[in-house]
């Protein structure tokens, strides 16, 4: 897979973030300026695709282009506390999921991140 | 900002309605608004048009001056078309103010309108979804319902919130479209109902957590003060506007249990009016799903962070509490048809404040306040109005 801001090629388990150059923090994307200082002086990074579960939704009334899919669940994972990415969890069973889960990504598909529970 | 006063209202009947084009709803609302106002199209300076959808829902794109040419508006009259997602039709209002407060014009129409039932359910979920960001959010299978449920999981692990207390929205607003004639749903429902129903949408939500998908048109005539009084015996003052924005997408807010785009509006309008949360009587809320209605009460102040759920079950917003929340149904019964809902609010808390609410009237409402949110809350338009 590759940095949606790079190009470059990802370990599979790396995310890309943008970092402000001039205050150091970090933004969910898409970003072009600082959300705290407003400085356009962003640079990409990747940090490794572990985090966790912040909130998540299982959908049964999809999306018209997703409807062999459903029930899916579809997940916000916080990997810093100022950058957290929507995704798709692999498995649609939800039993004993919990806020605050450790998670990984472990696949990106057509600019779609895929995530597991680590186990 | 100059007084600006309302001084017509119409509504069509909210519903699914196959037989009726969207010009058609937003002609009649717009009749029923100039009648209202004891107006004929000539006396129009500017047309608004709150829609969201009309170029995937209809096929039609330049919907403003497509619907001021059926309404036989004059070269003289512009015609814009506000999409701020489903906060199109109180944008719109907040256009029109703007345009007197201008000088540009004197009196306004304002339209809201949207005609939904054009393709299946899923069809309805993707354009709906459009108002999220497609590449990093929607292409995952993120759907509003979806981003509500996930809104709603956060505030049951933060404050303890529960689906009962969810359940407490949708009975009450259920309970209040009863007496509103133009409502879309006329059905009283049961905490068990809304519990035990096994149509689930984006889990925690079910089928009684969400709006309905509407068809229908709201309208409202807007003028200068001076003039108020010679156009209506009865004009509502606007005395508060604020429109506020916050991050596009979900998942950019730091946090999933707040709008900071509602709490910045209503700070706008609440100074602008020189008025207090506790001063409001009455209130219509965005309640596009049942945690939408809890979540607002909190960032419009009338609650405590957290409080909104207890709250709603207690009955402080129902007939008889501190005050009352959504009594023409909200878009939980009356519908959402997306574009007309922020007009529609306009017009029902202006049907309050003249005593005109008929068997849903509440009792001495002085101020009364419109919320009207877009998206997961990047936009959001409050507007407060009092009696003249």
């Amino acid at each position: 897979m590759c940095s949606p801001y790079t190009g470059k090629e990802l370990n599979k388990m790396d995310v890309s973030v943008r970092i402000c150059s001039s205050c150091g923090k970090f933004q969910s994307p898409p970003a072009y300026f600082c959300v705290s200082c407003k400085s356009d002086k962003l640079e990409s990074i990747e940090i490794p695709g572990r985090g966790t579960l912040y909130t998540y939704s299982t959908v049964y009334v999809p999306l018209s282009s997703l409807e062999d899919e459903a029930p899916y669940t579809v997940a916000i994972v916080e990997f810093h506390e100022d950058f957290k990415l929507t995704g798709r969890l692999i498995s649609s069973i939800t039993e004993n999921l919990e806020i605050g889960a450790r998670v990984e990504v472990v696949d990106v598909r057509d600019g779609v991140y895929f995530f597991d529970i680590c186990k | 900002m100059k007084a600006i006063s309302v001084v017509g209202i119409g509504k069509t009947r909210y519903g699914v309605f196959k037989e009726k084009t969207f010009l058609d709803l937003s002609v009649e609302a717009a009749k029923r608004a100039m009648e209202d106002a004891g107006i004929g199209p000539e006396e129009l300076e500017a047309l608004y048009l709150g829609n969201y959808g009309g170029s995937d829902f209809i096929n039609q794109n330049h919907l403003a001056p497509y619907v001021g040419s059926a309404l036989g508006l004059g070269a003289h009259v512009p015609c814009t078309h506000i999409e701020n997602a489903c906060a199109s039709g109180g944008s719109a209002v907040r256009e029109g103010i703007l345009a007197i407060n201008s000088g540009s014009a004197r009196i306004v129409l304002v339209i809201g309108v949207e005609k939904m039932n054009t393709v299946p359910t899923p069809k309805v979920t993707e354009f709906l979804a459009k108002a999220g960001d497609w590449e990093n959010e929607v292409k995952v299978g993120y759907t509003f319902p979806c981003a509500f449920a996930m809104m709603a999981r956060r505030h049951m692990h933060q404050y303890g919130t529960t689906r009962k207390h969810l359940a407490a929205v949708a009975v009450k607003n259920h309970k209040n479209g009863l007496n509103n004639p133009t409502a879309h749903m006329h059905k009283s429902i049961t905490i068990d109902q809304v519990l035990e129903d096994d149509r689930i949408v984006a889990d925690p939500l079910r089928l009684y957590d969400c709006s309905l998908i509407t068809d229908g048109a709201s309208a409202v005539v807007l003028s200068e003060g001076a003039i108020a009084r010679s156009l209506s015996d009865k004009p509502v003052d606007i005395v508060g506007c604020g429109q506020a924005a916050d991050h596009f997408a979900l998942y950019q807010k730091d946090d999933l249990t707040k709008f900071n785009a509602t709490v910045v509006a209503a700070d706008k309008a609440y100074s602008m009016a020189g008025l207090r949360p506790r001063d409001i009587d009455v209130a219509e809320v965005h309640d596009c799903f049942t945690i939408a209605e809890i979540l607002a009460i909190e960032d419009l102040g009338f609650v405590p962070k957290g409080q909104g759920g207890p709250a709603t079950s207690d009955g402080m917003t129902s007939y008889g509490g501190k005050f009352v929340v959504n009594p023409s149904g909200g878009l939980k019964a009356k519908g959402h048809p997306v574009g007309a809902t922020g007009v529609d609010q306009i017009a029902e808390i202006a049907l309050q404040l003249r005593g005109d609410a008929d068997d849903r009237q509440v009792e001495n409402a002085d101020f009364g306040l419109t919320h009207n949110l877009g998206g997961s809350g990047a936009t959001c338009v409050v507007h407060i109005l009092a009696r003249n």
